[in-house]
């Protein structure tokens, strides 16, 4: 399939915002392509070369990607920054200097679908001594045989902006409607896999009945079933009727696959951390049967028998080298609360079940790999559950989940069945999308930062509040740093950049605001933490604002 | 099995100091006729193709075709390295071409071959009605002339005269050269100047180089060695200005 062909259907996408028509024109797409492809066509339909959860990263800045673009047009870099900061955005300023590029090409074959994507994929791999100017020649390859459309998403691509909102709710939507599935076997398909090229791929080689057969597979890490916010332990149980509440603990959340003899760790966001916890692999190995499993719990820091605090435990699981040396300065417990597969899926079993499954199994070492602590409670033993929350909160943890003992395990969804309840007041988790220097003395530092919601619809991102304060002076050199380094577009003091870094912000109040995208805003927004173990799709929805903004 | 032996080898340099500059992976097809290459620069620009006759060299043995590939500037660094009055002989292993050179000592250097996939460029064929020979030394000196006022470069060409010029913010450059050949139809074609300056790296080729030029069309330059046994050509594609 030739690039050309991909370039008109997210030309098409961006011409409609009705999700309908959207799902349409993908799923017409979908129809007509070769199941081979499928996988790829995917991945690059949501603006990505790599999944999710994998760790490599193509790796190019706006800086590489213009140099590369003003060698393919002639144009300086200075103009194509003009040009960017004119359109507002880096694949229509491509756009418009393509086709006003003098230098003639030779193109001995138009660019296809594979050439891009596995060019792309290589800018990954490239590391080390004359790396950038080998970057460069790669971008160079593309972009020199790439027509003016094709330059604007190959672009947008590049810096993971493609903004055509197709997100994958739609997609797989339009799974659902090319192929003739019902619509929830092939969420279901994705939920389990995380891989919306293969459930694509199966649906159109398979059917209904391929989808049926995936399942869960250790060693291929699954999205986790999110909690909701109770609004108090009280209604919580009365609505459940019966409950099992659990401590909730603050630290990274986990899931853990055995398959054979390999033992993985994976974060929420499904990053692979095993290499950063060789201890809790060992502890793991130790304490369960050595069967193929998938067991969650979260993993926090223990210091004296006392949790640590949740920036400690980032230090540990982006941890790449002296390792060792970390494993006794910063100790971590496992907490496990849940198992997905032991010798097959459970996932469908009642939570009750699995826990019953799970204590059945495990050898708790104490200290080091533990069960959450857990007690049933009903409507006649409310106290139960408060008492919990109120010793938890004493011993330094977060606050306690509820959940349902006869729910069944939901990847990937956010839903009744499963509550938490905290201490702290609600946050919102934001992605920063631009921000401004200071002045005088802090002119050097970019102190306020635009802060945005995502729209679960499309999958674009809008505006919400600014915030300016909460953060320790090293944490804002840092952030000024990082920030620095993502910077797309920069007018004045005001910057714009890449949404990458997500901020856990506090606020007193949510109120309607025109000023902002996404139609609210945030009063007295306080910036709590930077959350790198969070990904763009853990960014709060505008959706959930709304409904925070009701309640 | 091959080996070349060049009592001179300034010739594969020069030709290495113009390639090097344009592209970074070259295949070098090896058999009993001698060794050639053909080659697009990354950004899709310039062809280049180098012919080595087996003449050329002092001693040439080859029982069957070979294709190498090579880094560029890796070969270019032990190029480098010649000494006057060194002889060069050319072999491979598996793994390596390997080039030792003769001289006071016996030097030897191996470069890994690289495992790519090589898919031989084919250059457009294009029918031109001009050809014209123009001294090497004068396009050297031309490209140094226009580099003062502009980045792009203007070819000419009519009945009497092969003119290069360029029109910049700050001045203007020309230089006119009477060439005394039989021009079928006066062509105009404008070059990135970068890329014409890669190509004239090649400055020990030839003394004379071969134009073929047409009205916004490639560029083609020849550089040929005296009898016949060795050719470096270029194909560079032109830039389309709008007329000012």
């Amino acid at each position: 399939m030739e690039y050309k062909n991909l370039a008109k259907l997210y030309n098409r996408l961006e011409s409609t915002t009705k999700r309908l028509e959207k799902t349409n024109i993908i799923a017409d797409f979908l129809k007509e392509t070769d199941p081979e492809l499928l996988p790829l066509v995917t991945l690059l339909l949501l603006g990505r070369v790599f999944p999710t959860w994998s760790e490599e990263e193509l790796g190019i800045g706006p800086k590489l990607l213009m140099k590369a673009i003003s060698i393919v047009t002639g144009v300086s870099v200075d103009e194509i920054e003009e040009q960017v900061r004119e359109q507002g955005d880096i694949g229509k300023a491509s756009e418009t200097l393509f086709k006003r590029k003098a230098q003639v090409t030779f193109t001995p074959h138009p660019l296809t679908v594979k050439k891009v994507y596995e060019d792309l994929r290589k800018l990954a791999s490239i590391t080390g001594q004359g790396a950038q100017s080998k970057k460069i020649d790669i971008l160079l390859g593309i972009l020199s045989l790439a027509s003016p459309i094709e330059a604007k998403y190959i672009t947008r691509t590049i810096l993971e902006e493609l903004r055509v909102g197709a997100g994958e709710g739609i997609i797989s939507d339009a799974i659902s409607l090319a192929f003739n599935i019902n619509k929830e076997v092939v969420e279901r398909a994705y939920m389990l896999t995380n891989d919306l090229g293969m459930v694509a791929k199966v649906a159109k080689s398979e059917g209904e009945a391929g989808l049926r057969r995936l399942s869960l597979e250790p060693g291929r890490p699954v999205k986790p079933m999110l909690a909701q916010l109770a609004e108090s332990i009280e209604s919580a149980i009365e609505e459940l009727g019966e409950a099992l509440c659990e401590t909730k603990y603050d630290g990274v959340r986990v899931q853990i696959h055995r398959k054979g003899d390999e033992i993985l760790v994976f974060t929420r966001r499904l990053e692979n951390i095993s290499n950063a916890v060789p201890e809790i692999i060992k502890r793991v190995e130790k304490a369960l049967p050595q069967e193929d499993f998938i067991v969650e719990g979260e993993i926090i820091v223990n210091i004296e028998g006392k949790p640590g605090s949740f920036q400690y435990i980032l230090q540990r699981v982006k941890r790449k080298y002296d390792i060792e040396k970390m494993i006794t300065k910063i100790p971590l417990t496992l907490y496990l609360f849940d198992i997905l597969y032991y010798r097959g899926p459970l996932i469908d079993e009642p939570f009750k079940e699995r826990r019953k499954i799970l204590e059945s199994i495990i050898k708790p070492i104490e200290g080091k790999i533990e069960l959450s602590r857990q007690v049933k409670v009903n409507t006649k033993n409310i106290n139960d559950g408060i008492m919990l929350f109120n010793e938890s909160i004493k011993e330094g943890h977060e606050g306690i989940m509820i959940k349902d003992p006869n729910a069944p395990y939901i990847p990937g969804i956010r839903g009744k069945k499963m509550l938490k309840y905290k201490a702290e007041p609600e946050t919102l988790d934001l992605v920063v999308i631009g921000g401004t220097y200071g002045k005088g003395k802090r002119a050097h530092l970019i102190g306020s930062y635009l802060l945005a919601a995502r729209d679960d619809e499309t999958g674009e991102l809008k505006t919400v509040a600014h915030a300016a304060t909460g953060l320790d002076d090293r944490t804002l050199k840092e952030l000024t740093e990082r920030l620095k380094e993502i910077t797309v577009e920069e007018k004045g003091r005001k910057i714009k950049v890449k949404p990458e870094i997500i901020l856990e912000v506090a606020y007193s109040e949510i109120v309607k605001s025109p000023e902002y995208e996404s139609g609210y805003s945030l009063r007295f927004p306080v910036v709590k933490r930077i959350r790198d173990d969070l990904s763009l799709e853990d960014v709060d929805t505008i959706k959930r604002i709304e409904s925070l903004f009701k309640a | 099995m091959f080996k070349a032996e060049l009592n001179d080898p300034n010739i594969l340099r020069t030709s290495f100091d113009a390639i090097s500059s344009i592209v970074d992976e070259v295949q070098i097809q090896i058999d009993s006729e001698g060794m050639r290459l053909d080659a697009l620069d990354r950004s899709h620009i310039t062809f280049v193709h180098l012919e080595l006759k087996r003449e050329i060299f002092d001693e040439y043995e080859c029982d069957e075709p070979e294709k190498i590939n090579v880094d560029t500037e890796e070969l270019m660094k032990v190029l480098r390295r010649a000494r006057a009055g060194d002889r060069l002989i050319i072999t491979s292993d598996d793994a390596n071409l390997i080039l030792t050179f003769e001289g006071e000592a016996t030097r030897q250097f191996k470069i890994r071959l690289i495992d790519i996939e090589y898919e031989t460029p084919q250059p457009p064929e294009i029918r031109y009605e001009n050809e014209f020979e123009v001294p090497f030394s004068l396009l050297k000196d031309a490209i140094a002339d226009i580099d003062i006022f502009s980045d792009k470069i203007t070819f000419q060409v009519d009945e009497e005269k092969f003119i290069i010029s360029s029109k910049g913010e700050f001045g203007d450059a020309m230089i006119e050269y009477y060439h005394g050949e039989k021009i079928k139809e006066p062509a105009r074609s404008v070059y990135s100047l970068d890329k014409i300056r890669e190509m004239l790296k090649a400055d020990r080729f030839s003394e004379t180089a071969t134009i073929n030029l047409g009205n916004d069309m490639p560029l083609k330059l020849t550089l040929k060695m005296p009898e016949d046994e060795g050719e470096l050509s270029f194909l560079l594609a032109p830039r389309l200005e709008a007329e000012e």
